[in-house]
């Protein structure tokens, strides 16, 4: 877009101008002009490039035309108004594994992405680690729980073996296996077993015992069938006061277990479960204020800077995004207790919101003034600072501050001229 | 070009296209173009990578060659 609206300068009124300065008349000057204009047009055709201090240097083209790159001195000086803008991230990439990349801040969304990633993959940070150890603590604990009950078979062989004239008549096993088939008279050696149920062991011990009890078999049968009942049911009284004590120190541990350990045991159940996790809403304004580019150059005025509140999100811990913000409800209440807007008092600056800059002075005091007159008109307005490439100072002035560049867009509507159509969106800083 | 014309008119000729750009004027100079200020506005774009940024208004002085 070119500035068709704003002076114009002719070949003419270019040479009363040279002539001026020159000193001297306009057909000397223009005299003047025209050698200059021949001589760089012709330095350009014969080397390529030409020079000219203070002003740029003409190339030729492969078209055989001239192009014009100014001097980066006077480069800067006619884009005063924007030097040193960077370009704001409005959304982030859409799959970026990696968190504000070229940007400021980190990103709720992507950041968002990547725990749930990490968690998926198991490349963890520390506090996902944290979260994550009570997930699998459960299952790591049990097996220990377990072991004493998983031993205990091989404890309890013995005193099933007990009486020691058995021992002598073992055999090896494959002899007894064909005589196993009489399991069910073993069964009250097993009674003791309904005693585990409680610690949810017994299908396990159920299925090793099937494995040890051909081992006693038949010398224990034969005893027990010559009479020795006795010494059975002694053998069972036995086992079962030696069991006794084992499923009682069990119950003990898993209760003492679940009484120390039972808050984070129902966060683990909690998190084991994936929905719970995507479901988390994330706010979409701290995604675009957290991805602006790390070299933004503005920086708002000091004093406003240093008393204003901390922006919205500033210090919102993951458990706040989980149990407050993702209510819509408490989000919408809390933006409307921010004070965005195109209008109304400025009484604190937003660190992240946007606003609309209409003026960018040299003059610190001008800037002033235009603020005031803004703020006269009912606007919110800000004013501060900005370091250009050169090291010179510009003020900006602003009006309104918005959640989103979206917003921002759409109170420049309701702009009157010129700010309507001579203005862009910063985000303050 | 210094050797081929006087250098101050070269000077002030620089001068005055300098000053007359920064209150960005257009100026025609016959036989040589010109020069003038665009104006750039802001607006969103959508980067390779999917990012959507916001670019800066800028304001650059584009040499129009006089055929």
């Amino acid at each position: 877009m070119k500035n068709e609206g704003l002076m114009k300068l002719n070949h003419d009124e270019f040479v009363a101008l040279l002539a001026v300065a020159l000193e001297s008349d306009e057909k000397e000057a223009s005299g003047a002009l025209s050698a200059w204009v021949d001589a760089v047009t012709r330095e350009t055709e014969e080397k390529g490039f030409c020079a000219v201090e203070g002003l740029g240097a003409f190339r030729r083209a492969d078209d055989g035309l001239m192009e014009f790159q100014p001097d980066d001195v006077l480069a800067l000086e006619v884009n005063y108004k924007f030097a040193g803008l960077r370009p704001i991230e409005v959304s982030p990439p859409a799959s970026s594994p990696t968190l504000g990349a070229g940007g400021e801040e980190e990103e709720p969304g992507v950041e968002a992405g990547k725990s749930e990633q990490e968690i998926e993959s198991g490349a963890e940070d520390v506090e996902h680690r944290e979260d994550e150890e009570p997930v699998f603590e459960p299952d790591e604990v049990e097996p220990d729980e377990v072991e004493p009950d998983e031993v205990e078979p091989d404890e309890v062989e013995p005193d099933e073996v007990e009486p020691d004239e058995v021992e002598p008549e073992w055999k090896p096993e494959p002899e007894f296996e064909p005589e196993i088939e009489p399991e069910p008279e073993y069964e009250p050696d097993t009674e003791p077993e309904p005693e585990l149920a409680g610690s949810g062991m017994e299908d396990e011990e159920t299925s090793s015992r099937s494995f040890t009890l051909p081992k006693l078999s038949l010398s224990q049968k034969l005893k027990a069938r010559s009479g020795a009942s006795k010494n059975r049911r002694r053998s069972a009284t036995d086992r079962l006061a030696w069991l006794i004590p084992v499923a009682a120190i069990l119950i003990v541990a898993v209760l003492l277990y679940f009484h120390f350990d039972g808050q984070r045991l129902s966060r683990t159940h909690i998190d084991d479960r994936p929905i719970a996790r995507q479901e988390v809403p994330v706010p979409a304004p701290r995604d675009d204020r957290e991805q602006e580019p790390a070299g933004q150059e503005f920086v708002p005025s000091p004093d406003p800077v240093e008393d204003v509140a901390p922006p919205p999100d500033a210090g919102r811990e993951p458990e706040m995004v989980n149990n407050v913000a993702a209510d819509p409800a408490d989000e919408v209440i809390r933006d409307l207790a921010l004070p965005y807007g195109l209008k109304g008092p400025e009484d604190e600056v937003l660190i992240g919101a946007y606003t609309i800059v209409v003026h960018s002075l040299r003059n610190e005091r001008k800037s002033e003034i235009e603020k005031q007159r803004l703020e006269n008109q009912g606007f919110k307005a800000t004013q501060w600072s900005a370091v250009l490439p050169n090291g010179n100072a510009t003020y900006r002035v602003g009006i309104g501050q918005f959640k989103t560049v979206s917003d921002a867009e759409r109170a420049i509507e309701d702009l009157p001229e010129p700010f309507r159509s001579n203005n862009f969106i910063i985000r303050i800083r | 070009v210094n050797h081929m014309t006087d250098k101050n008119t070269e000077r002030e000729i620089a001068t005055i296209l300098a000053a007359q750009l920064k209150k960005h004027a257009r100026i025609q100079i016959n036989g040589l173009g010109t020069f003038s200020v665009e104006h750039k506005k802001q607006e969103q774009l959508q980067e390779n990578d999917g990012r959507v940024v916001m670019k800066p208004p800028t304001d650059v002085i584009v040499f129009t060659h006089e055929k």
